[in-house]
């Protein structure tokens, strides 16, 4: 037998024909006929000859083995089409680390021009997508990648994070919340709420007694899509919950519920803490004016309820201003408008005028952005104080009210940023301002740029060159041929490569924006 | 005209990994001052560093690259940014008439392809006889001596080798090997050398690896009995057995020679980094021939391989082989007109029949090692083990073939597959497939696999 033989030749050529000499058994057939025809020597010869000749018999024979193992099914049909061949180039460069930032909007043009990815680039889309820096963006992915990238994520663990399909049947949504990972099955979750609350928030109760505290805090979060008064009875039952983790994640959903009980229960403290009478300035003028106490401790309730007990220690406002701070987050704005028979500027002007201004202000920030209040949002932007949040509260407003706040600043700083980072608002806005530009605004913050550009000391506006990049990524790229003109040449160009890249940028986003739709 | 490029194509003719990027920083109409193509050429003006703009021309027939730039980059940024264009968005590019210096160019080149015809025939017609006759024959005896000294001696050392067992190879530094490989360099046998060299990176391959050293020893030690029976093989396999030693053949003299004219697929392509050279290897299929072919291109490091044979493409040509029992390499002898998009492939139906090519290759010449396989209708399937994933292909009959380690482009194949059968086209060397190309009904794409620690 031609094993056997193999066997004898590889056990013989081991041990050295000098300490071995067995004897091969024969061969018969065609195979022992060669055999024989080698020229008989000696044993080192032969041993090798034969060795040569019986591995050509064995690679020429070779049958590919049988294996009957069930294959997973093959991939759904994508209803989407493909994208073109550039717009697949340009997430090819994009993917290879070219302007790696825009990647969130080339797929967001890709899923309103109903597009996905070419099969070739998934597993790059999908090892991009893994990565951490993605986390808040996985949602983007999934349109684009179609059934072929979900059915490819399935096959690997790295991936898991995009297996749930987007027209997936409410079984294979039951099993996944069953048995998938902490990421998929968050995202699962949302996709359900956003399309039925309820059930999204059975999913979770049905499930809540197995999950881990740090599951269940994360997918308590996820509610917030979605988020209902039917919602209040489960988010109220939450509050007793044995992790700080998941009371304080339901304590934010609670905030967040305008008629719940929560919210009274909060606005019921407050009623206790801050008065507030108009008084008569002059005819037919009355001015707000609020009396404020902070509250003198934490009583068991108000613990409940995911006040703080221990404030971080560098708060300027204090403990007590903290929970000040934290009562007014969970009450809608509008609960004063009505009591006060005041707007929202006028609240916020009467609070500069007390003592606790910072505490108030720091409360009505959070109320504002948990309520959408874009009329409260806006009068705290226009006061300008250095510690709110622009980006979050310029998020709020209507786009051309935010850019209208920016372009206002700009005018009361003369047209131009100013020389350092430190007293340059209209630049802290700017940068915060994370949302696409307008045309119009594009151009008035491009001339902005080009004064500063032509000034003697643009070469130390090192905070502008820094930030150039990032503003190409929200830049409208309608603007982008005119952006090229007139900027100071050659070598008078302060800003030299910053300026080049962040011109290159907004071109390449104009002209995958264009690509995309045709 | 169709549209032939892909920008994985393109991206594949790049010469390193910075040229590509750079190349795609150049894929955007409006680094370029004009953009211009005809029914062979493309071409246009990007402004670089300098006053006046580089002028960047391919001749699309083959492709061949030329550009104004100072870069000894082959194709340059430019060259790789225009033809992305091409790939990309092609109506970037004005259809019109070459302007002047891109015809003076395609005017030249067409020169000098004709001339270098002209003197090939001449040298053809003229015979060989200009050369000193006796002075090479002289020469060609005096090298046959000192291999036939030098196998002689290899042959001994294998000896001893078997003698002493292999069992102790494992202990060995790599000089035990490097010795005798480089005896044989000496000895005017560098392909023997190769051999030699290549066992003795086997000791550290891993499970297995006595089984395999012994079936190279084994073929080996028949290519030494080959060489001492030269006379009484035939033609054929003397030339078989003449290449591997390291005899070569000069290429104007394979051109001399019958070529076969068909549509040749360009089925993939690797690139090999070997001492100080890198070898390109471009595996075509003839249409009506249904015979596989090999295109060797080498380069020194740094420059460039040559571009024209571009996978996924097809050209109708005429082909020379190298002479030899089961002849795969050939040169290219002429093509006519531009390549256009590969059609479909006459690959086998099942792995058991895709198999039965090698194993009749082999029967013809025992010493060919990669060897073309094309199958259809298999799909790529994982396998954990304790060694962790390995991918192989399926066929229609469940039956599997082992993918090579080396292949890294799994999950790309997998994606293109999504579970459905496709066409695959590699190399096969006994053990693993290497995958090169996979098609399905509506895409060709090819595979490169990283060769040693040198891709850039």
């Amino acid at each position: 037998m031609p094993r056997e033989l193999w066997k004898t030749l590889l056990a013989q050529a081991l041990l050295g024909t000098a300490r071995n000499s067995m004897e091969a058994p024969p061969a018969g057939g065609p195979l022992g006929e060669v055999l024989t025809r080698l020229e008989a020597g000696d044993p080192e010869g032969r041993l090798l000859k034969t060795a040569g000749v019986l591995s050509l018999y064995h690679q020429a024979g070779w049958e590919p083995p049988q294996d009957t193992a069930a294959l997973p099914d093959p991939a759904p049909e994508d209803e989407r089409a493909c994208c073109s061949a550039g717009a697949a180039q340009h997430l090819g460069a994009i993917l290879s680390g070219r302007f790696t930032e825009v990647l969130p909007e080339w797929l967001e043009a890709a899923s309103t021009a109903r597009v996905r990815a070419p099969e070739s680039l998934l597993p790059a889309l999908l090892d991009e997508g893994s990565k951490g820096r993605w986390s808040g963006e996985r949602h983007r992915f999934l349109p684009v990648l179609g059934h072929r990238g979900s059915w490819l994520a399935h096959q690997n663990s790295d991936w898991s994070w995009a297996t749930p399909a987007e027209t997936a049947t409410t079984d294979e949504e039951d099993q996944l919340w069953q048995t998938g990972g902490r990421e998929a099955r968050g995202l699962l979750l949302e996709r359900v709420r956003a399309a039925d609350p309820e059930r999204g928030r059975r999913m979770l109760e049905n499930t809540w007694r197995e999950d881990p505290a740090a599951d269940r805090a994360a997918f308590l979060a996820r509610l917030q899509v979605g988020l209902q008064p039917e919602d209040e009875p489960f988010l109220e039952s939450c509050l007793d919950d044995r992790s700080t983790e998941v009371r304080r994640a339901a304590a934010e959903l609670l905030a967040r519920l305008p008629g719940s009980a929560y919210c009274a229960r909060m606005l019921a403290r407050l009623e206790a803490l801050i008065t507030a009478e108009r008084l008569q300035e002059g005819r037919n003028v009355s001015r707000l004016s609020l009396a404020v106490t902070l509250p003198q401790e934490l009583d068991p309730g108000m613990k409940r309820d995911g006040l703080s007990p221990n404030p971080p220690g560098n708060s300027t406002v204090g403990r007590r201003g903290v929970w000040l701070s934290e009562l007014l987050s969970a009450v809608p704005p509008s609960a004063w408008y009505d009591r006060w028979e005041a707007s929202p500027a006028e609240i916020v002007a009467a609070a500069v005028r007390t003592e606790w201004r910072k505490a108030l202000l720091d409360g009505w920030s959070v109320a504002a952005q948990r309520y959408r209040d874009a009329a409260l949002a806006e009068a705290l932007l226009r006061l300008g104080m250095d510690e709110t949040p622009w980006g979050e509260l310029l998020g709020l407003l209507a786009p051309e009210t935010a850019e209208g706040i920016i372009l206002e600043q700009l005018r009361k700083e003369h047209g131009l940023f100013g020389e350092s980072e430190g007293a340059n608002q209209v630049f802290h806005l700017l940068r915060e301002h994370r949302r696409p530009w307008s045309a119009l605004f594009t151009r008035e913050i491009l001339a902005a740029l080009r004064r500063n550009a032509h000034l003697k000391t643009a070469r130390s506006h090192w905070y502008l060159r820094s930030e150039l990049k990032n503003f190409a990524l929200y830049a409208s790229p309608e603007v982008a041929d005119e952006a090229r003109q007139g900027w100071p040449e050659g070598d008078q160009n302060p800003w030299g490569n910053a300026l080049e890249s962040f011109l290159d940028l907004l071109h390449f986003r104009n002209e995958m924006l264009q690509e995309l739709s045709r | 005209m169709p549209d032939t490029w892909t920008t994985e194509q393109v991206l594949d003719l790049a010469p390193d990994a910075s040229s590509a990027k750079a190349g795609q920083g150049l894929a955007s109409p409006r680094k370029w001052l004009s953009l211009g193509r005809s029914e062979q050429a493309a071409w246009g003006e990007c402004q670089g560093s300098g006053k006046t703009p580089y002028q960047t021309q391919i001749d699309l027939s083959e492709p061949a690259f030329r550009c104004s730039c100072p870069s000894r980059k082959f194709p340059c940024k430019h060259g790789l940014g225009l033809l992305l264009l091409l790939a990309g968005q092609p109506a970037s590019l004005t259809e019109g008439e070459p302007p002047g210096w891109v015809a003076d160019w395609l005017a030249s080149r067409a020169q000098r392809a004709e001339k270098k015809a002209q003197v090939a025939a001449d040298k053809a017609e003229r015979g060989d006889t200009v050369a000193d006759a006796a002075a090479q024959a002289k020469r060609a005896a005096s090298r046959l001596e000192r291999v036939t000294a030098g196998l002689q001696e290899l042959e001994l050392w294998l000896h001893d080798l078997a003698r002493g067992g292999l069992a102790q190879v494992q202990t060995q530094p790599l000089g035990f090997w490097e010795s005798p490989a480089s005896r044989l360099v000496d000895a005017q046998a560098p392909g023997v050398a190769r051999l030699v060299r290549e066992l003795g990176t086997l000791p550290a391959s891993g499970a297995g690896w006595e089984e395999r050293l012994l079936q190279r020893l084994g073929r080996l030690v028949l290519l030494l009995e080959a060489f001492k029976r030269l006379d009484t093989l035939s033609p054929e396999a003397q030339e078989d057995v003449r290449s591997l030693i390291g005899w070569t053949r000069n290429q104007e003299e394979v051109l001399a020679g019958a070529g076969v004219r068909d549509q040749w697929t360009v089925l993939g392509q690797r690139v090999e980094d070997e001492e100080r050279v890198r070898v390109q290897r471009t595996w075509l299929a003839g249409a009506q021939s249904s015979r596989f072919a090999l295109v060797l291109s080498f380069a020194a490091f740094g420059q460039a391989l040559d571009p024209s044979l571009v996978p996924g493409t097809a050209f109708d040509g005429e082909l020379v082989f190298y002479p030899g029992a089961f002849p795969l390499r050939a040169i290219v002898k002429s093509r006519y007109g531009a390549p256009s998009p590969a059609g479909g492939l006459g690959a086998a139906a099942s792995l058991r029949q895709a198999l039965e090519g090698p194993a009749t290759a082999l029967a013809s010449n025992p010493w060919l090692e990669q060897q073309p396989l094309a199958v259809a209708g298999v799909r790529p399937v994982t396998s954990h083990s304790e060694r962790g994933m390995s991918w192989r292909l399926r066929d229609c009959e469940d039956r599997t073939l082992p993918i090579s380690p080396r292949f890294t482009q799994g999950w790309q194949l997998l994606a293109l597959s999504g579970g459905y059968p496709v066409g695959v086209f590699g190399e096969w060397d006994g053990r693993h497939l290497l995958p090169l190309a996979a098609w399905t009904p509506t895409h060709y794409v090819t595979y490169r696999s990283a060769e040693s620690g040198n891709a850039a």
